[in-house]
């Protein structure tokens, strides 16, 4: 049978704040356990949370980057529920009034680009990390009180692959927002999908079942692919779906039972009485929706307009923002944005990973790679020559000396060349021979003897023009 | 209204937030509850029908934000002074999933 599928998928995002949501504790990963707290994270009696300035900031950045609206009148509420995650009994979070609503964020899928409309996006705190041991729970507050975004998107992807180009594309939004580390394997970014099935074109959602612990883009595929199918064999056996949460596990690539969902849980919300409702001005929310970073889609079309670069190029470029920001760096030298791509994108790259570095730990300068690069386009020295510089800008050092060092220039000069060719055709008659017999190898065989003559220094493809024409001649 | 609560209601309650009433706390306590409680029963003769339900005593919305610069800490020791079990600088408590 066919089924229709249903996704919708919810997102927690830290958001990159120096202290927490609601006290001045600082945020902090890998610290000595409780030992980044107060008296608010800890909720001692008597403690008042305030709300951070630069956390409902981002919120904001968020919101205008996937198109929805902000209310300028925040309110937060109250989810009561008693677990040790939490010391106060409940969680402070926005479900009356979410900062942002109604928006969306397009991806590209095979069938074209495709509009996910994203319902609402609010700010809460995290909760503590804990650790399960045999007999008892570790509790670390240091987390507690992080400021957290939830972005709940619209039930509109239909496939792992759409599931995973969501959370792909709105982790990058994201991260070229500045406002979190989205690093999901550190849990800087978490992932929830709710996913469910109907028979193709039913008006009636089928039972949803929610899977977590989704640590990677790759999972969030893998995971929901492997539940359309668990979901439909139940189906098409007579089977019914069970109302559960299940996560991935990495192990078998399967989703497993977590737990079954009984009725939904009643948190008993109500307005946190403890902030009272905050009116932004509308000036500074104005401010910061027009003083956005660049987003990764306007990148992408810079720079195809700008650089003249295909949607490859500029993909490869935008998905790795450390190197996309050295790019620029080197078009504010290079005088060729597209020669400039295919230098960072093959010979860079390839350097870096052969060598298991990155940008920050290399000497390498944008100036420096960018001036190697006109030193070709202005052909004093050939391509072959610049991968041997190359090396030695890695390591920090100016092309110009490098290749004046090793004594490289490129010959360029016409009447030079020809005199080399000339002296090589009359020490090779059985070439000449074999060229006007069709056999084309001939030519490779009698630039190589230029090049070999010249020292490297023949400009290859002026070489190669004026042999042919030559050869015509004898 | 059923309203009087003796000392050790007081005493247990205080006793259950951690910290301990001494006598002549909780008999100030029990007289200044017992105020409260015939204040309330004043305020419950007051016709409320087609009022709405207030959330904040106040209606006019506030503009503080905190900036995010970090204010203070307490020490690991501190943080654990009130429980009841810790290990290696954790709170300890009873596992709850499986």
């Amino acid at each position: 049978m066919n089924y229709d599928v249903v996704i919708g998928i919810e997102i927690h995002c830290e958001l990159k704040t120096k202290t927490k949501m609601f006290s001045g504790a600082p945020t902090s990963f890998g610290m000595k356990a409780n030992t980044c707290v107060n008296e608010i994270d800890l909720g001692h009696p008597g403690t008042m949370p305030a709300v951070n300035k630069q956390a409902v900031r981002y919120a904001i950045m968020a919101c205008t980057a996937l198109n929805m609206s902000v209310d300028t009148l925040v309110k937060f509420d109250r989810k009561n529920y008693y677990y040790t995650d939490l010391p106060k009994g409940f969680q402070i979070t926005q479900q009356f009034h979410p900062i942002g609503s109604e928006g969306y964020l397009d991806i590209e899928t095979e069938a074209g680009t495709k509009r996910i409309g994203i319902e609402r996006l609010h700010m809460e705190e995290d909760t503590a990390k804990q650790f399960h041991l045999d007999a008892l729970t570790l509790v670390d507050y240091n987390r507690a009180g992080t400021p957290l975004v939830e972005i709940v998107s619209k039930p509109d992807m239909t496939s792992g692959k759409e599931a995973a180009a969501y959370v792909s594309k709105l982790r990058e939004t994201l991260f070229y927002l500045g406002v979190s580390d989205v690093k999901m394997e550190e849990g800087s970014m978490r992932c929830d999908v709710n996913i469910s099935l109907k028979p193709a074109g039913s008006p009636v959602y089928g039972t949803k079942v929610e899977i977590k612990n989704l640590n990677s883009i790759s999972n969030v595929q893998k995971a929901v692919d492997y539940e359309i199918e668990r979901q439909s064999k139940i189906y098409d056996e007579g089977g019914k779906i069970a109302q559960e949460t299940r996560r991935f596990d990495e192990a078998t690539q399967t989703t497993v039972t977590m737990r079954l969902k009984e009725g939904s849980v009643d948190y008993k919300y109500f307005p946190e009485p403890n902030i009272f409702p905050i009116q932004l001005d509308p000036q500074w929310v104005k401010g910061i929706q027009e003083n956005l970073p660049e987003l990764p889609d306007q990148r992408r079309a810079r720079y195809m307009n700008e650089y003249g670069l295909g949607s490859y190029d500029a993909n490869v470029l935008i998905s790795n923002k450390e190197l996309s920001d050295f790019y620029e760096e080197v078009c504010k030298v290079a005088k060729d944005g597209k020669i400039a791509a295919n230098w960072c994108i093959s010979e860079l790259s390839g350097a870096l990973s052969k060598r298991n570095e990155t940008l920050s730990t290399m000497k390498l300068t944008a100036a420096h790679l960018g001036a190697l690069i006109n030193m070709i386009l202005d052909k004093e020295i050939s391509g072959k020559q610049a991968k041997e510089v190359f090396e030695d800008v890695l390591e920090g050092k100016d092309p110009k000396e490098v290749a004046a060092a090793k004594g490289m220039k490129q010959v360029s000069d016409t009447s030079a060349i020809l005199a080399l060719i000339n002296q090589v055709l009359d020490e090779n008659p059985q070439s000449i021979e074999d060229f006007k017999n069709g056999k084309s190898r001939a030519v490779g065989f009698l630039v190589g003897q230029v090049m070999k003559k010249s020292k490297g220094q023949a400009n290859p493809a002026m070489t190669n023009q004026l042999l042919n024409e030559e050869l015509k001649k004898r | 209204m059923e309203t009087i609560k003796d000392k050790a209601y007081f005493k247990g309650l205080a006793n259950r937030l951690m910290f301990d009433l001494n006598d002549e706390e909780a008999t100030s306590i029990v007289d200044e509850f017992a105020t409260l409680c015939q204040q309330l029963e004043l305020l419950e003769a007051v016709d409320t029908t087609g009022v709405e339900p207030m959330v904040y005593p106040f209606e006019t919305p506030t503009v503080y934000l905190r900036d995010d610069e970090e204010d203070h800490t307490i020490s690991q020791e501190q943080a654990m002074a009130n429980a009841t079990k810790s290990l290696q600088g954790h709170f300890s408590v009873p596992k709850v999933v499986k």
